[in-house]
């Protein structure tokens, strides 16, 4: 599940930043987000995670509104936002996936030598971090280290919306705005 | 400094966790209703990261057939999905879980040592991650594992009458009433008959070993091409070289609530070429019409085919 969440958070993160003021909501949000997702014991009823996911967060930005009393003209049931409950159709989600692969390549591009090597380790040798700590010649802490450190980078450049991002380059955003 | 976000990316780089390890996991997870949240992020990235290293995401691009509509149709057994849920989330939940596949649906299941499970239709497994070893029951169906290497938990998959027993490698275990075959894609896999007296055999990769009910020996070949083909499912396809229309119908329906019917057994000896999606009886339907001279009659449940009359002179 997470997977299939994890490259819709950058649309979700966009979508939220529209909406909300604060960026410190949107990263309650996101969190809370994928906390649900975590408690969820069943999943028979997501089948299309993007739009579960944001018909997820948008009831969280809802509550929240109500909690701080604040009444907004804007409606959030907005029509132009049921945009995303329609699934990403299967050209979109090609070029969606190839974003993604694009995306998720230039962000492996700024890993160390050593942190690329850690994550090859790991994922084709499914070396354990002391076996790779050995390999490496380090001890496990710097592997530790190094490892989690790149993985929380890379997390950060996949999903968060880049500053002045041409906001149509997404498939759903430009639906959005062509209603 | 308490950040959850870092915590969960070191939770997520562990393992294999050991039991006191896997207590102190739980105790973070209690903490926190956050964490679970965070660690199911980190574990997502981690994935992403491991797939785009070994290049999968190219061959993957679009991923693996994402949920569609047909799958909101046929549903998902309750514990079914709650287990699959448990297997992507976390280790402490993983323990001796129930995974079920509905006809139709393929799943690809990440286990907790970091092996993929990839889960054919109609398929029933039970997964049992311990500290000396990784114990998959097949109870029927098909599945194929990617196995994380692991030189201290041998990774057995337990198939009734056979087993195999792998460290770090990928094959494939299918279980029929008629028989369990395994075929190995990567690596060496050990298997035997689990009433055979301790006689094992070693597979290499491209080989397979067939085991039938009463047999203390099983049939064994190489067929690296048809190991290959015969896993098509993985990606939602079919892969037809040269088989007969029934065996291929056979296929389809193990996969769709629309059934392919073949009017007449003669047509069922037609030989097939062919990459078809699995999902997708109505597609193949209309290939075979088109190179078979077939009439297709559907209904929603059903696609006949049929031979053409030919009219009376």
């Amino acid at each position: 599940m997470g997977r299939e969440i994890l490259p819709h958070e950058r649309d979700l993160r966009n979508w939220l930043q529209r909406r909300l003021v604060d960026a410190g909501d949107v990263e309650d949000v996101v969190q809370e987000c994928y906390c649900r997702l975590a408690q969820l014991r069943d999943v028979s009823h997501v089948t299309m995670p993007r739009a579960y996911l944001f018909t997820m967060a948008r009831n969280l930005v809802q509550r929240q509104r109500q909690r701080a009393r604040v009444v907004r003209i804007e409606a959030m049931a907005d029509p132009a936002d049921e945009q995303w409950e329609i699934e990403l159709r299967s050209p979109e989600r090609i070029a969606a996936a190839r974003q993604e692969l694009g995306r998720v390549q230039a962000a492996l591009a700024t890993l160390s030598d050593r942190a690329r090597r850690i994550f090859l380790m790991r994922k084709v040798e499914g070396l354990t971090q002391k076996e790779i700590a050995q390999t490496l010649g380090v001890t496990e802490a710097v592997v530790e280290n190094e490892a989690s450190r790149s993985l929380r980078a890379i997390l950060k450049l996949l999903t968060e919306p880049e500053v002045g991002q041409d906001l149509s380059s997404t498939g759903g955003v430009s639906r959005a705005r062509s209603r | 400094m308490h950040d959850p976000a870092e915590e969960a990316a070191a939770w997520a780089l562990r393992h294999p966790l050991d039991a006191s390890g896997r207590a102190e996991l739980e105790a973070w997870l209690a903490q926190d209703s956050r964490h679970a949240g965070a660690l199911l992020r980190a574990q997502a990235g981690l994935s992403v990261i491991g797939d785009a290293l070994t290049h999968r995401g190219t061959a993957e691009a679009p991923p693996r057939p994402l949920p569609t509509r047909r799958w909101l149709l046929t549903g998902i057994g309750g514990a079914a999905a709650a287990a699959a849920v448990a297997g992507i989330v976390g280790w402490p939940w993983l323990m001796g879980e129930r995974i079920t596949t509905a006809r139709g649906e393929i799943r690809r299941l990440p286990l907790a040592d970091g092996s993929v499970a990839a889960i054919d239709t109609g398929s029933e497994l039970r997964v049992v991650m311990a500290s000396d070893s990784r114990r998959i029951a097949l109870g029927k169906g098909q599945a194929w594992f990617q196995v994380a290497k692991d030189r201290k938990r041998p990774f057995i998959v337990d198939a009734g009458i056979a087993q195999a027993r792998a460290v770090g490698t990928a094959f494939s275990v299918s279980r029929a009433d008629d028989g369990v075959q395994i075929a190995v894609t990567e690596g060496i896999v050990a298997v035997w008959a689990t009433d055979g007296g301790g006689t094992m055999t070693i597979l290499n990769a491209g080989q397979y070993a067939t085991f039938r009910p009463g047999a203390m020996t099983p049939e064994t070949g190489t067929a690296p091409a048809r190991i290959e083909r015969a896993l098509a499912w993985r990606g939602g396809e079919i892969s037809l070289e040269n088989e007969a229309l029934g065996s291929a119908v056979a296929q389809f329906n193990r996969y769709n609530q629309q059934q392919l019917v073949i009017a007449d057994p003669e047509l069922a000896r037609e030989r097939l070429v062919g990459l078809f999606q699995i999902d997708r009886p109505d597609d193949f339907a209309a290939t075979v019409a088109a190179t078979l001279d077939v009439e297709v009659t559907s209904t929603p449940t059903e696609i006949r085919l049929a031979r053409k009359k030919i009219p009376p002179l």
